[in-house]
């Protein structure tokens, strides 16, 4: 009976063990995962028709783009340009701007834009795409 | 434009959340001053006790019918 008593209590050590080391496996390997999918931003995401974002003034925004009507955001000192398709595919920029600097940009369509709060822009258009490839 | 969302992972990676269509991607950190911030910040007067830039980086990608419809870029630093 003592002998029993003893192997059960070795097989539950070696059993508590082995979970330890399971557990041990396992959060190395999700740790592994997850560095191996999460990526850094890379600073290619932030260039889109000539604009770098953090780098182009508004000035060259409109070198680049042409003039557009500005939308004044005086909350936060900022401005907001808005480019339309000049091809006719209903695909929208519209740059942001914080202290005369590029700061954000949002890439969208809308069938049914007539244009009247945005320019056209040869430079818009479905086929448009980030540094990356966005 | 029009990328399926496995695409969008091969080049952003794990998203950082996913709200329902919309798959963001988030980032801040704090990097040290370049000479020429650092000359500009001096010219521009105090305070000069700015030490780093701080770093703000947001992508938002809206998927509509299984493809991407809408791209939303942040890049933004502060001192």
């Amino acid at each position: 009976m003592d002998r029993f008593n003893q192997l059960q209590e070795v097989l539950t050590w070696r059993d508590g063990k082995a979970m330890w080391v399971t557990v041990a496996v396992l959060a190395l390997l999700l740790a592994t995962g997850q560095q191996g999918t999460a990526k850094q931003i890379s600073m290619k995401n932030f260039e889109i028709a000539g604009i770098t974002l953090g780098v182009t003034t508004n000035h060259d925004l409109e070198r680049i783009l042409g003039p557009a009507p500005v939308v004044e955001t005086p909350d936060h000192e900022g401005s907001r340009r808005c480019y339309l398709s000049a091809a006719g595919d209903g695909t929208i920029l519209e740059i942001e701007s914080w202290v005369g600097t590029a700061i954000q940009f949002r890439l969208g369509s809308r069938p049914d834009a007539t244009g009247t709060a945005c320019a056209k822009s040869s430079l818009v258009s479905r086929k448009l795409a980030t540094g990356t490839g966005l | 434009m029009g990328l399926l969302r496995k695409q969008v992972m091969a080049i952003l990676g794990q998203p950082t959340a996913v709200k329902g269509s919309r798959m963001e991607y988030k980032q801040s950190f704090d990097r040290p001053l370049t000479s020429r911030e650092k000359l500009r910040l001096k010219r521009s007067g105090p305070p000069w006790d700015v030490k780093s830039i701080h770093v703000m980086d947001r992508i938002e990608i809206g998927l509509s019918k299984s493809e991407v419809g809408s791209i939303y870029v942040l890049h933004n630093e502060t001192d």
